[in-house]
């Protein structure tokens, strides 16, 4: 096969790789030179400044030396981080670039541990294929693992490899998760991650083909992008019918997964809600979730914020009615005194008297009211507690 | 006597170690990788699988890999 390496085509390939670790350690030089190089800087302004501040000291200018003086303590903090920068860089392990010879042995090492070792000439690609992969009894297929070896001189080696799914069984909830830790072909590795990194700049890429391996043939539930239990659709907690990640929805109340027909909104916040968590408020009716919930200070009946702001409680709309009626009954016989007043004081200019006999009626009425306001609405008809 | 041993379990990193003459590869696994359950790694003398028995010789290249390592969701 033409992506089959053989030979001369080995040796091509060995030495591609040996030019970019030769990249890699190039590139730490250069990391280690920029730090130590701004540390340098910092530390000529830093004898700048005692140049000046000699000067300062000699011929007394005071203010000068203060302002000289708050520059060096900036520069000091700079200095601090740019020294430790500067250590770290120089302090990094050495990258030991190995001979041609040396990668070539891992590229055989890799055609013995792999059945197909492949290699895409004009892609500079060098890849393994897996098994088929089975975990916990979900079938995943057999996995492409390329290294990309014109980016292995890269920094961070995250576009250094992937991971193709060539007999895809990703999750239903996911479509780019072919893997429980591959997403959009690119692994987290997890614990191997330290590992990959040293055999990619070590030039041990049989290691980093082995190391892959072994995370693809393992699971983690605890941290992966989708969960097996979960691979072929989570369940609605609800009805249980099998979702798929569009129509998965999160109760924030009770944090279980609902379909879209078994979830609904609350009306106030706009909070995602199952419909269980919903409550329908006595007297908007509106659904809403727990946290949009209060109670009404008055009967304590439950109620959404807003009908209680805006005192909406069915008890205290039946209050004016019983007030109303009260007036209603009270107002006939005030009205029957106030004609018989009229009649009595005609011709005596007593508007006062008609106009305060109701309004005497409507203040002895309000304080009926009042009192019956402190009675519960379901108790009108007992004996009056009044005092 | 001297072996490069290559420790991919943890950071990967390689170094020489001191080993004593006679020692095996089951040995020397139990000495480096303590509470390792030897069928949970590749372990590979020069890049070749060898028997548990097999004794190390001077400048052997040691290989331990895990075949089982947790991957986890990027942060």
């Amino acid at each position: 096969m033409e992506n089959e390496l053989s030979g001369r085509r080995l040796w091509q390939v060995a030495g591609a790789i040996r030019d970019q670790l030769h990249t890699i350690r190039l590139n730490r030089f250069r990391e280690a030179q920029g730090q130590v190089q701004s540390l340098s800087s910092d530390l000529a302004e830093l004898e700048s400044i005692r140049r000046k501040l000699s000067l300062c000291v000699a011929r007394g200018w005071t203010a000068a030396a203060s302002g000289l003086v708050e520059e060096a303590t900036r520069l000091f903090r700079s200095l601090n981080y740019s020294s430790q920068e500067a250590e770290k860089a120089v302090g990094k392990p050495e990258v030991t670039v190995p001979n041609v010879r040396d990668v070539l042995e891992e590229l055989l090492q890799a055609e013995e541990e792999f059945e197909k070792l492949r290699y895409y000439r004009e892609d500079q690609i060098l890849a393994i294929v897996t098994d088929a992969v089975e975990l916990e009894g979900v079938y995943l297929g057999d996995f492409e693992v390329q290294l990309h070896i014109a980016a292995l001189g890269a920094p961070g080696f995250r576009s250094t490899y992937r991971i193709l799914a060539l007999d895809p069984h990703p999750s239903v909830r996911n479509e780019a998760v072919t893997h429980p830790h591959v997403s959009e072909e690119r692994l987290c590795a997890g614990d191997a991650g330290a590992a990959i990194d040293t055999a990619l700049t070590g030039g041990r890429i049989c290691d980093f083909f082995m190391l892959v391996r072994s995370v693809l043939t393992n699971y983690n539930r605890d941290s992966a992008y989708v969960t097996l239990e979960d691979w072929d659709g989570a369940t609605c907690h609800d009805c249980g019918s099998v979702m798929g990640e569009d129509d998965t929805y999160y109760c924030t109340s009770c944090d279980y997964e609902f379909c879209g027909e078994c979830s609904s909104c609350c009306s106030r916040c706009g909070e995602t809600t199952c419909s269980g968590c919903l409550e329908q408020c006595p007297a908007c009716e509106d659904h809403v979730c727990g946290g949009c919930m209060t109670t009404c200070p008055e009967c304590g009946r439950a109620l959404c914020r807003r009908c209680r702001e805006e005192a909406r409680c069915p008890c205290l709309e039946e209050e004016p009615e019983n007030e109303e009626e009260s007036n209603d009954n009270n107002s006939g016989g005030i009205r029957s005194t106030a004609e018989g007043g009229e009649a009595d004081g005609a011709g005596s200019d007593t508007g006062l008297d008609e106009a305060a006999a109701p309004v005497g009626a409507e203040a002895s009425e309000e304080g009926a009211g009042e009192d019956r306001a402190s009675v519960h609405p379901d108790r009108l008809g007992e004996t009056a507690l009044l005092p | 006597m001297r072996i490069l041993f290559i420790n991919n379990d943890g950071g990967g990193y390689a170094d020489y170690v001191e080993v004593a003459p006679g020692t095996t590869v089951d040995k020397f696994f139990s000495q480096q990788i303590a509470g390792g359950k030897a069928e949970d790694y590749l372990i590979r003398v020069n890049r070749q699988p060898v028997p548990r028995d097999y004794v190390l010789q001077e400048g052997n290249r040691v290989t331990i890999t895990p075949t089982k390592i947790e991957g986890a969701v990027a942060a």
